[in-house]
């Protein structure tokens, strides 16, 4: 008898906290690579991101940032005469890549409220990201716009958040782009599982966007062999240039 | 093809960095000059960082100065003492560009000094050699049997610390050259061109060097600064692409011998007259953007 007791007592202990964990595991995401290697002929690449969800009646939002940095917009203005940066708006800690997808497809007051609680969407985004600027700016509206358009020039940041597709109720996919100029660094794709304005569910994926290859080599060595890595520099630079000399026509 | 760049941190087609190095090694095998004052602005204007720009644009007059150096040196035509002398101002003029350049960063005022720079620069240096070659050309003077006419100013002849050179027999204050050297170390290391254009008429005027030991001497002077310089930038900003370096040298050498072989038909006066109207179209371009309503009035800034 006591045996028995002792089986189910460890039955609890590996069962219990593994239900637990998949009734409230509502929401799963996946990627297919951890990893994008960014080699000398880089030309942008894709993410598709994978999930799951266990209740049909909720909605999903995706969001892909990438590593923040402070990031400053100037605005020029005119001092005796040319052009110079004036004033500043500092964002800090700000992604340097910024994408999203929302599965609803009119979006209602209580879903506007999580996203803006959780920061999903460029307006909610900024609400979150704390500003230094210069004293004389009143409305920073026009900086984060300015923010906005020159990033979604870049690529990094785009206009319109992509959508998710559903392949049954439940299962679906999602795609984001990462364009050549995209920051290395590390990504993270944040998923919210959102029912009645309240987010029930969120799990967050990595994704690390390296320079790989020859390219890695070279970013290595520049950072920590540099004088190295500068010695190298000089020596071709010579090689080329004495190369030139000597195969010029003589007049 | 796109390439990325491992230090610029971004992706570019090769095929342009290829043409702009090609067209700077064409004008500079046209008129002898190093053509730093086109490469920086230009690969600024294509959105390679101010800093990578410069950094990397270093081992370019590296490249483009040498076998010029090593042809005077064969001949003679090279004084390593006045040389040496303006190279030590050149690493000290460096150094001061290095510091220079990391608070313009820090002050987020890099895109308009630099522009200031170089309109200030290119537009004087423009004017007094267009103005310098339409004189010649109408008086059908010699520019050599000018240059022999000219003397030191007194000023000059009064400093302290006098040195003799025997290779361009001047017996003058080691402070003038250093002081020449320094000012090309500071324009390499802040905006990527070796100054050429400067010191030679300085070495000539200033100094009062025999003309036919300036080209060479003033070339060891600059190919020994950039190489100080690329060794700073690549060491203490990590601001040396030496992939974009390649292709720039590359596209360089091969504009070179088209440049050399035109350089044949336009000599003299005229090519005075073409480069000084190509240094202040650039100047007037910098200028346009600066002193214009901006079509962005907007600048962002990554940190």
């Amino acid at each position: 008898m006591k045996l028995i007791r002792y089986y189910i007592l460890i039955f609890l202990f590996l069962i219990v906290p593994a239900v637990s964990y998949a009734t409230t595991d509502d929401l799963v995401i996946g990627i297919a690579n951890n990893k994008i290697g960014v080699t000398v002929g880089f030309s942008g690449s894709s993410i598709e991101v994978f999930g799951d969800r266990r209740d049909k009646e909720t909605d999903v939002a995706i969001v892909m940032e990438g590593p923040r940095k402070d990031i400053t917009i100037w605005q020029k203005d005119r001092v005796l005469g040319t052009w110079v940066n004036r004033y500043y708006a500092k964002f800090m800690a700000m992604p340097t890549y910024y994408n999203y997808a929302i599965s609803a497809q009119d979006l209602s007051s209580s879903l506007l409220d999580a996203m803006s609680e959780n920061g999903i969407g460029h307006e909610a985004l900024f609400h979150k990201i704390e500003v230094n600027k210069s004293r004389k700016i009143k409305d920073i509206k026009i900086y984060q716009n300015a923010f906005l358009r020159k990033n979604q020039e870049l690529g990094i940041f785009f206009q319109e958040p992509e959508t998710i597709r559903f392949m049954n109720d439940n299962f679906f996919r999602v795609r984001f782009y990462l364009p050549p100029s995209a920051p290395t660094g590390e990504y993270k794709i944040h998923s919210y599982l959102i029912k009645d304005g309240k987010v029930i569910d969120k799990m967050i994926e990595r994704l690390t966007v390296e320079q790989v290859g020859l390219n890695a080599f070279i970013y290595k060595s520049a950072h920590e062999y540099s004088l190295v890595y500068a010695l190298v520099c000089i020596f071709l630079a010579l090689f080329f240039g004495w190369l030139a000399g000597a195969v010029r026509v003589k007049p | 093809m796109q390439i990325y760049l491992p230090i610029a941190e971004m992706s570019i087609p090769v095929e342009i960095i290829f043409l702009l190095g090609a067209f700077v090694g064409f004008v500079s095998g046209v008129f002898g000059v190093g053509g730093g004052f086109l490469t920086t602005p230009l690969l600024i204007f294509m959105g390679i960082p101010s800093a990578v720009a410069v950094g990397t644009q270093g081992s370019q007059l590296v490249a483009s100065g040498v076998s010029g150096v090593m042809a005077y040196w064969r001949r003679g035509h090279v004084d390593f003492m006045i040389g040496t002398i303006m190279l030590v101002g050149g690493i000290g003029g460096s150094l001061v560009g290095i510091v220079f350049f990391q608070f313009i960063k820090y002050m987020g005022q890099m895109d308009l000094i630099i522009s200031l720079l170089y309109i200030v620069l290119l537009g004087s240096i423009g004017i007094m050699m267009l103005f310098e070659s339409v004189f010649t050309m109408f008086r059908k003077k010699t520019v050599k049997s000018e240059f022999n006419r000219l003397k030191s100013p007194s000023l000059i002849s009064k400093l302290p610390y006098k040195m003799r050179f025997p290779r361009s027999k001047l017996y003058i204050s080691a402070i003038v050259p250093a002081g020449i050297g320094f000012v090309s170390g500071f324009l390499v290391s802040t905006m990527g061109v070796g100054g050429g254009f400067l010191l030679v008429p300085a070495m000539i005027y200033i100094l009062g060097m025999p003309p036919l030991l300036v080209a060479g001497t003033s070339l060891f002077q600059i190919v020994f600064t950039s190489i100080f310089a690329t060794i700073m930038h690549a060491t203490v900003s990590n601001s040396v692409d030496i992939l974009l370096a390649i292709f720039l040298i590359l596209g360089g050498v091969i504009g070179a011998q088209f440049g050399v072989v035109v350089s044949k038909k336009v000599t003299g006066a005229r090519a005075r007259i073409i480069l000084a109207l190509l240094v202040l179209g650039v100047c007037t371009q910098l200028g346009l953007q600066l002193f214009f309503h901006p079509s962005d009035l907007f600048v962002m800034v990554m940190q």
